[in-house]
């Protein structure tokens, strides 16, 4: 008689069914799978903890096949039990809901994002497996289809022109995945003084017809591609262009949320005008400052150690992850949203923010900023604005004048032997521009610092 | 390069490859054509043309098979062929002649083609010429271009009359040719004509289905994919409004394109076969019922929007400038529908992939607010509910208006209804409150001033009326003392139920009776004289005749029921003991003005009468009925005591402390409170501070610091609380509307609103139900529980609350319980969170149990759609109505939607403030008071204030007419406002039934003056009774068989008698009208008599519910012995008021009514009315019969028509010396007259008060009436007012009658009744002139009507 009465309609009879055909399709995948694994993998010795004595061999693929069994009997329960979607149960459970929701803090995001960029290059040699690929890419698609359970998480990824951008996450997986596993055989081939990979299977080719005629194949499926995408999933079209009433959020195009996320910690000359510009000059100049010649024409990861590991910082955590930080978990007046977290406008942050002078002059001495009396000359005024901002200026100058001289001495020394003043300074400093942006996040985040140096008056803020 | 090895990929396979995505792109292009061809309008269009086609072969096999057309057809077609044998027989003659007509012809086609070349060249030379007088030549060159010219023109004369000569040779060949063919050809042509309309049908017929299979073919080629782009049978259909602008976001406004048509492609069809009214080819109804459903329907009415003689035309006002949603939209989901309530969202969302697209910012309208929109352009809203040509055509917006006006919403929502002069849309906005405000108004050529009054009645001298105990237990909470009171609650609500607000409010109660008490003036009030002893029992019966249930009810006088004025049966509970509280009463029904200026209640003109023990004073009387009195007024007391309220020194000083916290520092309140004196100099204090602020500054003794913070407390709580939006409160006249103001909530950002924690509230909360279900009591449960009366509920099932199953719910706070439906509607009027008194009946005791009401709404509403969807309601039923109402308005709260928002707010207004008073300050807690509104009435409220968009279409299309139009719109906002309609019908009550047409007699026109008849005519023209309908009734013989259904308005004389035997029940029916059924022509006052069974319906009339009352009343009472008498005892019907009376007296007599008719129980009052409100209801009624305003010519005061009649007169009466006024004055005072009516300064001599009957003073004749109507009156009074007593005074002489007042006009009736009225009409004038006229004729026997 009574019934439940939820606060959010969590799970609709459609969500459930369609979840239904996702989970058949997973089940189809592990099928193979598990064909493939009875092939290949072999035996495993179960002892159980010495229950069963000397042990029993047992065939791998029996793991997978129970693993896909399990998924036809969650398929089945799905594609029969959908009416009734209130006491439906295979949901997203809490207790897993707690830690997604604390690593979408925006700290522990970025923490996370740089210590799965650090364990992705750590354990290069294992996640780049056949197997392992499969488990990562099942978990990573059960954690999706869990997910979609949930209302709230439903309505952020399931948007129109946020579908891409899943997808997006994907690709750029599987093709880092694909990158590091042919690396890893490379630089084991060359530790064990065996031919390379490209060397073994030439893959010398034809441009006729091998290049042309694919590249031909390629053009007409991608278009076919798009115009199917173009009639299943339509525009987004939102309410008529309006001055007066801006959507909130209002967001860029995916792909340049990685530049207004910048624009929350950096001036909008700074992060509007000034980064981008160098990221673009940056990547111009990568090909004068690398002077290592190794690893042309041949995944390697070994010999390219500094090159990869440092593109691949910018473009992951500072790119791809901010895209990802943008996209799903910057909601209504630009504040962090968990996952499963409703898009609620009345959400407040305490954002106070405060400049490094008026940390120091208001907070540290207890005074007022030394502001030079108005109708002063011009002169007077300067010094003044370098006097109230005398801290910032000299971390500033600090991190860009004093820290290349020392990290040439430290850290860096092979490379400023061997590429000389110039190159390295500009390395230096693409290299500490490129960091500036997760201190400064982080600085946000942990001390509410807004500008190291603050002067309002010159339109310059760092 | 032959293939090799060497490729990286296999070419065979690579060519598989290129095959199979080569396919999945040719597959992908079909799809993405198709998807672009499968549009959903497309199915629809195919229907529609699938329906029209049947239409159209129906009608033209109609056409075809329609006998009288057939025969006609066959008829012409052996016409032809008789015709046409003719011709045969003369063939050699016919032929000789067609070659001559041809020959002729040739010729003059030939000659005309170069006479066209000439005429050619003609024009060519005079354009030389004239370029030649351009270039300013001249001599010879000049002299060349125009000889040039006049060579031409002359060949060309020539030939032009060779070319009539030809022209004229074959016109007399043809003529030659058709004496032989004429009449073979006109029956041709005739057979033509005959089948035009046939033709026409086949041809629209031919356009959708073709005949022939080239066009078959071509049409099937147009309607492929690709293809369709060229000219398709099929398209999309724009309606394109170049001047309703439409805003998108911040792009400007755009005009219209509706693109609705392309679906609903029939909404326009009329069926031209009715010829009578406009009417849809295409009835909007089920499929199973051979009707159509939308979008294959025809507007339902077509004779008020889209017909082309509709006052809303398709092509210039398209669909979504009243019903919303976006036009350019091709689906059923991008158009915006809206659906009604949660079930249908349901239903659409599955059959036409219906989703809420919150991006649209106007949906369309649901059924529910279909009429929302009407208010755009019909500004004044009240010619949608009264509308004379459409009847009600939007009664929901009406009503809703309408209630916002009957609760002065306005008081604290201002509705502004201009931009500056211009007109944006209804404008409800409170008067001036100062004369001065007024005058700065009148000023401004850019303001217009609002229109409104407060609604509650004026506080400025309370403490006349009542006691603080009183007024602080009314302000807590007003249904207390009277349920049905319109004043809202403020207090005991949802956001008060904290102990914050608990100790709060009883102080802010005790502030706010102390500041109105202490600030309230004197004003002079009456008293009966000393000695007069008031009887409570002719009070009573003043109370029913001089008119005060006309819009108050008291119980001790039942029947009426009004509402327009407060329920009176209490008032002896609430005034001041003694004579203060009698005088006050007194002084309120006697001259109500006194107290409250701008009182909606009237000047009844209860004047004392009489003198010693024959005095009566009827305010006297009334005050004491309505006091319960007995004895003298001072003994007057009161039947219930109210505690004083107090208020609690420590929280009063919080308090106090706590709204200066706003303007002073907490040092400065601290030494405030413990001196008295006020830190800030009085001159500088603009707030209510400057109650706590002394005149000279300076400190106050304990007891007035108490007296100055109590004014402070209570003036800044009326501030806070609004209480003068209603009432006129000192020192807040000059203070504005405390609400948000409405003009444009209807487009109000969603964003904007605050929902706060509504929906959390909603989740538990919101419902007022006791936690049980009821059941009525049925007969076993009676038995079982030994109930003695069988009344209230019985609860059938509970959960463990403090009810229990058998229990017999007898009353919820007061009110009895009569059945289910009564339990549900007094619980949703409770308050949600405060206690309700629960009379119950528990093993035969009965006992009050308290109980909170407070349930889940959410629950209240899953449980309904669960219902809905079972289809457990009964179809159609108010249940299922209230119930999908109440779900429509939660799902629209849940998306965040203007009309829960809205809805809510009117139901529960500080249930916004769930969970918020713990953190906001109390300041700042909601203070919108609850209204007793049911919630039929928030659907209401809510279609008018969603209407309320402030975006005005062009000027051309807002409805604000003037002239008489106008006039009929500002008259029915009067009549509403002063209750006119309480005591006179507007409208007689219409009868219809079903008439045996061939047993009517018709009225006998040989007994009247054909000059009457035709004045008759003039005055109410034939109108024709029957509608067309008809009726199956059982006749005498027993069979059934339809009759026609005649319609009038009249009075019903005699109602059957449910005693009598079925067979012998009967109707009596006077009819007021002139009509004409079945050719026969029956004048007013016609009796219809007929068997109860022919009766078809009754409509009440409109109005004058008073009145019939009133006359049922005094026959009870035996105080009329007739019913006619007893109407001419009561506020007479309006009927034809226009045709009657001249507007200029109408407009004095509002103003000031003068006493007119001597048989009347009571007399018109006077109205409260402005200048202009009283000229605008004088228009009103010339308006309505169509009649000139404001002013009339009275042309039988002019010299042109007096001269004429003298002339006339003398020629007739050459005889005669005096002229012809003198005559007549002489026949008005002629011993007729004067037997009822005082003539010329003699007065009317009353013999016998209970026979005779004295007619109103004819002095006031000349100003007040037309002259038409006069004479038509004279003529016979029975056609203008058939229960008057005026005989007909000179009625057409039977043969051999004795010959009346033969020495005035030769005895001649006619003459004399002329004379009659042109005596009357110039009766000042002849009264100066004449004066008494010494000696009378004296009256031949039988003169006049006798009786």
């Amino acid at each position: 008689m009574h019934t439940h009465l939820p606060h959010n309609p969590d799970v609709t009879a459609s969500v459930i069914f369609g979840l239904g055909w996702v989970y058949l399709l997973l089940f189809v995948m592990n099928a193979l799978w598990v064909r493939r694994s009875y092939a290949v993998d072999g035996n495993v010795r179960l002892t159980l903890g010495g229950l069963l004595g000397k042990g029993q061999d047992v065939p791998v693929a029996g793991f997978w096949a129970l693993y896909a069994a399990m998924l036809l009997m969650v398929a089945t329960t799905h594609l029969t039990g959908y009416d009734n979607p209130q006491s439906f149960l295979l949901l997203m459970p809490e207790f897993l809901k707690a830690p997604i929701y604390w690593a979408s803090k925006p700290e522990w995001f970025f923490f996370g994002s740089t210590l799965v960029f650090i364990a992705m290059i750590v354990l290069r040699s294992w996640w780049t497996t056949l197997t392992a690929g499969w488990v990562l890419l099942n978990l990573s698609l059960l954690f999706m289809t869990l997910s979609i359970t949930d209302y709230d998480f439903r309505q952020i990824v399931g948007k129109p022109d946020n579908v891409p951008i899943v997808a997006m996450l994907y690709i750029v997986g599987f093709f880092t995945w694909l990158y590091f596993r042919k690396s890893v055989e490379n630089d084991k081939r060359k530790a064990e003084g065996r031919p390379l990979l490209e060397q073994e299977n030439n893959e010398k080719v034809l441009t006729w017809p091998d290049l042309v005629y694919t590249e031909l194949i390629c053009m007409v499926v991608v278009t076919a591609v798009l115009i199917a995408w173009g009639i299943v999933l339509q525009a987004p079209l939102e309410e008529p262009a309006s001055a007066a009433k801006t959507p909130n959020p209002s967001k860029a195009p995916w792909y340049f949320l990685g530049l207004q996320e910048m624009l929350v910690y950096f001036d909008p000359w700074m992060a509007g005008v000034v980064l981008p510009s160098v990221i673009l000059v940056g990547l111009m100049a990568i090909p004068y400052i690398d002077f290592n010649k190794l690893g042309n024409g041949y995944y390697t990861f070994n010999e390219r150690k500094f090159a990869v590991s440092t593109f691949l910082f910018g473009f992951l955590p500072l790119w791809v992850a901010m895209i990802v930080l943008g996209t799903f978990l910057r909601g209504p007046n630009w504040n962090f949203f968990s996952p499963y977290e409703y898009w609620d406008t009345h959400k407040l942050v305490f954002l106070n923010n405060v400049n490094l002078s008026e940390w120091f002059w208001i907070e540290k001495l207890g005074m007022q900023l030394p502001i030079a009396a108005a109708g002063s000359p011009w002169w007077w005024q300067m010094i003044m604005i370098v006097y109230r901002e005398w801290l910032g200026f000299l971390f500033v100058g600090f991190y860009l004048f004093v820290l290349p001289p020392i990290m040439a001495a430290t850290v860096f020394r092979k490379f400023f032997l061997r590429m000389g003043f110039l190159r390295y300074m500009v390395l230096a400093n693409l290299i500490l521009l490129m960091m500036s942006l997760p201190i400064k996040m982080v600085l946000r985040w942990v001390v509410n610092l807004k500008y190291i140096v603050a002067i309002p008056e010159w339109f310059f803020n760092i | 390069m032959p293939a090799t090895d060497d490729y990286r990929y296999s070419p065979k396979m690579m060519h598989k490859v290129f095959c199979a995505s080569a396919m999945l792109l040719l597959f992908t292009t079909v799809w993405m054509m198709w998807a672009d061809y499968n549009d959903e309008w497309r199915t629809y269009q195919r229907q529609a043309f699938s329906h029209q086609a049947k239409r159209l072969k129906a009608r033209e096999d109609a056409l075809q098979s329609a006998p009288e057309k057939k025969a006609k057809i066959e008829e012409l077609a052996a016409r032809i062929k008789a015709a046409e044998e003719e011709v045969a027989g003369q063939q050699a003659t016919v032929d000789a002649l067609t070659e001559k007509v041809r020959t002729a012809a040739n010729t003059e086609s030939n000659h005309l083609r170069k006479l066209k070349n000439e005429r050619a060249r003609r024009d060519v030379a005079r354009a030389d010429y004239n370029l030649a007088i351009r270039d300013n030549l001249t001599g010879d060159a000049l002299a060349k271009v125009e000889k040039d010219f006049n060579t031409i023109e002359a060949g060309v004369q020539v030939m032009e009359a060779q070319f009539a000569e030809y022209k004229l040779a074959v016109d007399l060949a043809k003529a030659e040719l058709n004496e032989v063919t004429g009449k073979r050809d006109a029956a041709q042509k005739e057979l033509k004509n005959e089948k035009t309309a046939t033709v026409l049908v086949h041809a629209a017929l031919n356009k959708i289905e073709p005949d022939n299979w080239p066009s078959k073919f071509k049409r099937q080629l147009m309607l492929l994919p690709i293809i369709d782009g060229f000219n398709s049978p099929e398209r999309i259909t724009q309606d394109w409004m170049p001047k309703l602008e439409i805003t998108l976001g911040g792009m400007g406004m755009v005009s219209r394109f509706d693109r609705c048509r392309t679906c609903h492609a029939m909404i326009d069809t009329v069926d031209d076969t009715v010829t009578t009214h406009v009417a849809g080819a295409f009835p909007s109804g089920l499929e199973k019922d051979g009707q159509f459903p939308h979008p294959y329907s025809s507007h339902p009415r077509l004779d008020v929007y889209l017909g082309a003689t509709s006052p809303h035309p398709l092509p210039k006002f398209g669909c979504t400038i009243c019903h919303e949603g976006q036009g350019s939209g091709t689906s059923f989901a991008n158009a915006s529908h809206t659906p009604n309530d949660p079930a249908q969202a349901e239903d659409w969302a599955e059959h036409h992939k219906w989703f809420d697209n919150h991006f649209w910012e106007r949906p369309m309208a649901p059924k529910r607010f279909e009429e929302s929109g009407c208010i755009k352009c019909h500004v004044n809203v009240t010619e949608l509910a009264v509308n004379p040509k459409f009847g009600p055509t939007a009664p929901k917006v009406a009503r809703g208006h309408q209630l916002v006006k009957t609760y002065g919403c306005f008081g604290c929502h201002e509705i502004q209804g201009y931009e500056g002069s211009k007109i944006i849309g209804p404008d409800l906005r409170l008067e001036p409150s100062t004369p001065e405000e007024a005058a700065e108004i009148a000023k401004d050529p850019n303001q217009v001033a609002g229109k409104m009054r407060k609604v509650g009645p004026s506080l400025r001298h309370l403490a006349s009326k009542a006691d603080a105990g009183f007024i602080a237990s009314w302000t807590e909470e007003p249904k207390r003392f009277r349920p049905t009171t319109r004043m809202p609650q403020f207090f005991k609500l949802d956001n008060q139920q904290d102990p914050h607000a608990q100790q709060y409010n009883p102080v802010e109660i005790a502030a706010m009776t102390h500041y109105l008490l202490g600030k309230s003036s004197s004003y002079e009030q009456l008293s009966p004289e000393a000695d007069y002893q008031p009887n409570a029992v002719r009070g009573k019966g003043l109370f029913a005749t001089k008119g005060c249930v006309v819009c108050h009810t008291h119980e001790a006088v039942p029947g009426l029921e009004a509402s327009f004025g407060p329920e009176l049966s209490r008032v002896h509970a609430k005034l001041k003991a003694g004579k203060v509280g009698f005088d006050w009463l007194y002084t309120w029904i006697r001259e109500p003005e006194r107290y409250h200026p701008r009182t909606k209640m009237p000047h009844l003109y209860l004047d004392a009468e009489g003198a010693g023990d024959k005095r009566i004073d009827p305010a006297a009387d009334i005050a004491a009925f309505l006091l319960k009195l007995d004895g003298a007024p001072a003994d007057f007391k009161p039947t219930a005591e109210y505690a004083a309220p107090t208020a609690d020194d420590k929280v009063l000083d919080e308090l106090v402390s706590y709204f200066l916290g706003k303007s002073l520092t907490n040092k400065q309140i601290l030494g405030l409170m413990k001196s008295g004196k006020y830190p800030i100099a009085v001159e500088k204090i603009k707030g209510d501070e400057i109650e706590l602020v002394g005149k000279s500054d300076g400190e106050f003794d304990a007891a007035e610091f108490l007296n100055r913070k109590m004014n402070y407390l209570g003036r800044k709580s009326i501030t806070r609380y609004g209480c003068y939006g209603c009432h006129d409160i000192p020192n807040f006249e000059q203070a504005r509307p405390i609400g948000t103001a409405l003009q444009d909530w209807g487009k109000k950002d969603r964003s904007r609103l605050a929902f706060e924690h509504i929906h959390e509230y909603l989740h538990h909360h919101g419902q007022a139900d006791l936690g049980v279900k009821v059941e009525p009591l049925d007969a076993k449960s009676i038995a079982r529980l030994h109930i003695e009366r069988p009344v209230g509920v019985r609860v059938a099932k509970a959960a463990g609350g403090s009810l229990q199953v058998d229990d017999v719910v007898l009353s919820l706070d007061g009110t009895a319980v009569a059945d289910v439906e009564q339990y549900h509607a007094l619980l949703t009027r409770t308050i949600v969170g405060s206690e309700v008194a629960v009379g119950v009946l528990r093993a035969g005791h009965e006992q009050t149990i308290n109980l909170k009401a407070d349930a889940s709404l959410l629950e209240r509403v899953e449980d309904g759609i669960g219902r809905a969807k079972r289809h457990e309601f009964k179809a159609g039923s108010e249940e299922e109505e209230r119930e999908s109402s109440a779900a429509f308005y939660v799902e629209s709260l849940l998306h965040h939607g203007r009309p829960g928002f809205l809805w809510q707010k009117l139901r529960q207004p500080r249930s916004y403030d769930f969970k918020m008073v713990e953190t906001k300050p109390y300041d700042d807690r909601l203070r919108m008071p609850k209204f007793p509104f049911s919630e039929e009435d928030l659907d209401a409220i809510a279609t008018f204030v969603l209407g309320l968009t402030a975006e005005p279409p062009a000027a051309e299309y807002l409805y604000n007419p003037s002239g008489a139009a106008g006039a009929r719109i500002r008259g029915e906002q009067l009549i509403e406002q002063y209750n006119c309609s309480g005591c006179h019908m507007l409208e007689l009550p219409k009868i219809r039934y079903a008439a045996d047409v061939d047993a009517i007699t018709a009225s006998d026109p040989s007994v009247e003056y054909p000059e009457a008849l035709a004045l008759l005519k003039k005055l109410r023209p034939l109108r024709e009774g029957t509608t067309g309908e008809t009726k199956s009734v059982k006749g005498a013989d027993g069979v059934v068989k339809p009759l026609p259904i005649v319609q009038f308005h009249g009075m019903i004389a005699g109602a059957p008698d449910p005693a009598d035997p079925p067979e012998d029940q009967e109707y009596v029916v006077e009819s007021w009208e002139n009509l004409k059924v079945a050719g026969k022509e029956l004048f007013p006052t016609y009796k219809f008599i007929f068997p109860a069974a022919n009766l078809d319906k009754i409509e009440a009339a409109r109005g004058g519910r008073y009145a019939e009352w009133l006359v049922q009343r005094l026959l009870d009472q035996g105080v009329a012995k007739e019913r006619s008498l007893a109407w001419q005892m009561a506020p007479p019907p309006l009927y034809k008021e226009g045709t009657k009376v001249q507007t200029p007296w109408l407009f004095n007599f509002l103003r000031n009514p003068g006493k007119l008719r001597h048989t009347t129980v009571l007399r018109m009052p006077r109205f409260n009315m402005s200048d202009d409100e009283a000229q605008s209801l004088a228009n009103y009624f010339a308006a309505v019969d169509g009649t000139p305003f404001p002013y009339q010519l009275i042309a039988e005061r002019e010299p042109a028509y007096l001269n004429a009649t003298n002339a006339e007169f003398h020629k007739a009466f050459p005889e005669k010396k005096v002229d012809y006024l003198s005559e007549s004055w002489q026949m008005l005072n002629a011993p007729l007259c004067i037997k009822c009516h005082s003539v010329g300064g003699r007065q009317v001599v009353i013999s016998d008060p209970a026979k005779d009957i004295r007619g109103p003073n004819l002095d006031l004749a000349s100003e007040r009436l037309k002259p038409d109507w006069l004479l038509l009156w004279l003529f016979r009074p029975q056609w203008v007012t058939p229960y008057t007593s005026m005989p007909s005074p000179l009625p057409p002489q039977q043969v051999g009658g004795q010959p009346r007042y033969p020495e005035l006009f030769g005895a001649d009736g006619l003459r004399q009744t002329l004379s009659l009225r042109d005596a009357l009409v110039n009766y000042y004038k002849l009264l100066e002139r004449e004066g008494k006229t010494a000696e009378a004729p004296k009256p031949a026997p039988e003169a006049g009507g006798g009786e």
